[in-house]
């Protein structure tokens, strides 16, 4: 299990460099001088090429991107092109308020789309199945930005219960977090049903049936425990998506997480910032996938001792070379 | 972006797709299926809406008339959805901002689908190497969400929305490849691919003739659920304003126009977020009923 961690970690690290190459090559692609953005347009082109040497945007591409992947492996992650403070400590800064967005999106997502969706898998072509399917369906059509504006209308603005923008404290988490939660436990339900509906039609199931166990027992102990990966797989896409959903709505509710402050480095050629911030975004996106493979092992045991033959083979083959 | 691939197997139709019957046979499914026919025909309405669009708007997406701007929905007989802030007809912008973003939405999907099947398809068909380059970069497009590649995209390419439309087509590419590629790569190794091999048919042949028939039936399903995604991305980018730009009738753009009134003529918001709500559950119905009716396996 250990040696499968590592493997994934460390499969990890292409992935990695090739998306800070790819975003580092999209962002240098672009028209626009950053050098002529920071001293502004009425600036002495002797001063815009003077900053341009100073900043390495004159060096060939390739030997930028070396340079900034050895400084981004010590930990530096450079300045910012218009505050000339230190991405890292920028970023970090900003990172917990996304973070939290997501995570509490995600388990907005869990609590509602997850019952929802077994009740209506139970309980198919009832009532209880049709509304919330054609509601779910429904929330899967919606952006979420505009949901977002709709919960302000609503409950900012109308009502006067819930603040409209900013994140400093809980009662600020709860329309962003409903914003991206609704959309995804829309999803969630959708992707709930159609595996408890696949699983409850599995033979082991009527077996489980005609032993003569609750229909509690059968949907609790033998249907929900082998639904419970793909529903897994789910959450895990979810959560990563939630953070690109993130984005969005951060600039919605003028939240000073990741997503808004990259969106606004973005647009104003800030390199460093959006490097950097991508890399955040694209460790967390990993880590996130890596958690939700490892758990499957956690929950399923065939997938336990696949793992743990594919490390003994791995042994087997490496003592043989 | 929905990012999950459909776990459809490739071949469900069976060999080949041309086959009259099996056709018929698809389409009496999905004429018994009421929410499907339902997204169909509001899809079509929709687009006879976005093709007469000159015709059926009252007024010209542009037309101004300042002495009722923000007038709210059902108080003039002229304008009953309203006007915004500079006096246009919402109505009018609406209906050709159903052009607008059918257009962008199918663009940035035909861009997707068919750079995804060509790569996955070079990919799944001679594997190897190639095959394994291919999904790296596959991989590393997946490695960030969808939305934060499309405006990073958006951004260089610069703000407009043929841009956007590329940027969330590019963004998409990933999905397609996928799942051609894991149709490709179980039908590849089908006996009747092995007996146009035997006659000497050439890789182009094989492809086109024997393979593609035979995955098609996920790409069509995925290729009608993207296209609702594709509408609320490029509205989002829109939003960020980094897709349509004013006066252009984009859905999203009008969203973001309205925002700025939000308090006090929140339907300059509410209304073209309907438009897109309504126009992408109708894709989503019918791309629902699809996906039962190519692999009725899968139908719940």
């Amino acid at each position: 299990m250990g040696r499968y961690v590592m493997h994934r970690i460390l499969s990890m690290i292409p992935v990695l460099l090739g998306v800070t190459l790819f975003i580092f090559v999209v962002l240098h692609m672009a028209p626009g001088d950053p050098a002529r953005e920071m001293l502004g347009s009425m600036a002495p082109p002797e001063a815009v090429e003077k900053l341009r040497n100073e900043l390495g945007l004159n060096e060939p591409l390739l030997v930028q991107f070396v340079r900034y992947i050895g400084h981004v492996l010590t930990g530096d992650f450079g300045m910012s092109y218009s505050s000339r403070a230190p991405v890292l400590e920028a970023l970090l800064s900003r990172y917990p308020a996304t973070l939290t967005l997501a995570g509490m999106s995600t388990l907005i997502m869990v609590i509602i789309g997850l019952p929802i969706g077994i009740m209506s898998a139970t309980r198919q072509y009832s009532l209880l199945d049709r509304l919330p399917t054609a509601v779910a369906l429904m929330g899967v059509s919606m952006p979420t930005f505009w949901i977002g504006m709709l919960l302000v209308l609503i409950f900012a603005l109308h009502f006067r219960w819930l603040p409209a923008s900013g994140f400093s404290t809980p009662i600020h988490w709860i329309l962003p977090a409903f914003a991206i939660g609704f959309n995804a436990a829309a999803i969630c339900m959708r992707m709930t049903r159609s595996t408890v509906l696949e699983v409850i039609r599995q033979d082991f199931i009527r077996t489980a049936r005609a032993k003569g166990q609750s229909e509690h027992r059968v949907l609790a102990h033998h249907a929900l425990k082998n639904a419970l990966i793909p529903i897994l797989t789910v959450v895990g896409i979810q959560l990563g998506r939630n953070l690109g959903g993130a984005i969005v709505t951060e600039t919605v509710f003028s939240i000073p997480g990741l997503g808004y402050y990259m969106l606004q480095s973005i647009l104003a050629r800030d390199y460093p910032v959006v490097q950097g911030g991508v890399i955040f975004i694209a460790v967390t996106f990993s880590l996130v996938n890596l958690t939700v493979d490892l758990l499957y092992a956690l929950i399923d045991p065939r997938i336990r001792s696949q793992y743990r033959a594919m490390s003994k083979k791995k042994t087997e083959k490496g003592g043989a070379a | 972006m929905n990012r999950a691939t459909l776990p459809i197997a490739a071949g469900a139709l069976g060999h080949p797709l041309r086959n009259r019957g099996k056709l018929r046979e698809v389409w009496s499914r999905i004429r018994r299926d009421k929410a499907a026919i339902g997204g169909l025909i509001a899809l079509v309405l929709l687009g006879l809406v976005g093709i007469f669009a000159n015709q059926v708007a009252p007024y010209g997406y542009d037309d101004q008339n300042i002495p009722v701007a923000l007038t709210a929905p059902g108080v003039l007989r002229q304008y009953p959805l309203g006007t915004d802030s500079v006096g246009r007809d919402m109505l009018s912008r609406l209906i050709y901002g159903t052009r607008v973003s059918l257009v962008a939405g199918l663009s940035a999907t035909a861009i997707a689908t068919f750079l995804g099947m060509l790569l996955g398809g070079i990919g799944g068909f001679y594997g190897g190497k190639l095959d394994n380059a291919i999904m790296r970069v596959m991989d590393i497009l997946l490695a960030v969400p969808g939305i934060l590649l499309a405006i990073a995209v958006a951004a260089t390419l610069g703000p407009g929305l043929r841009n956007a439309v590329v940027a969330v087509g590019i963004a998409a590419i990933p999905i397609f490849a996928r799942v051609i590629r894991g149709s490709i790569l179980s039908v590849r190794e089908m006996e009747y691919i092995e007996a146009a091999r035997a006659i000497n048919a050439r890789d182009l042949r094989l492809m086109l003739k024997h393979v593609l028939p035979n995955v098609l039936a996920p790409v069509i399903v995925q290729f009608t659920l993207v296209i609702g995604h594709a509408i609320m991305e490029i509205a989002a980018l829109s939003f960020l304003g980094l897709g349509a730009q004013p006066p252009v009738p984009e859905w999203g753009a009008m969203i973001s126009f309205g925002r700025g009134y939000l308090r006090d003529y929140g339907y300059m918001m509410t209304l073209p977020g309907i438009a897109i709500m309504l126009t992408v559950f109708s894709i989503n119905l019918l791309g629902d009923g699809l996906r039962d009716a190519l692999d009725p396996r899968l139908k719940h």
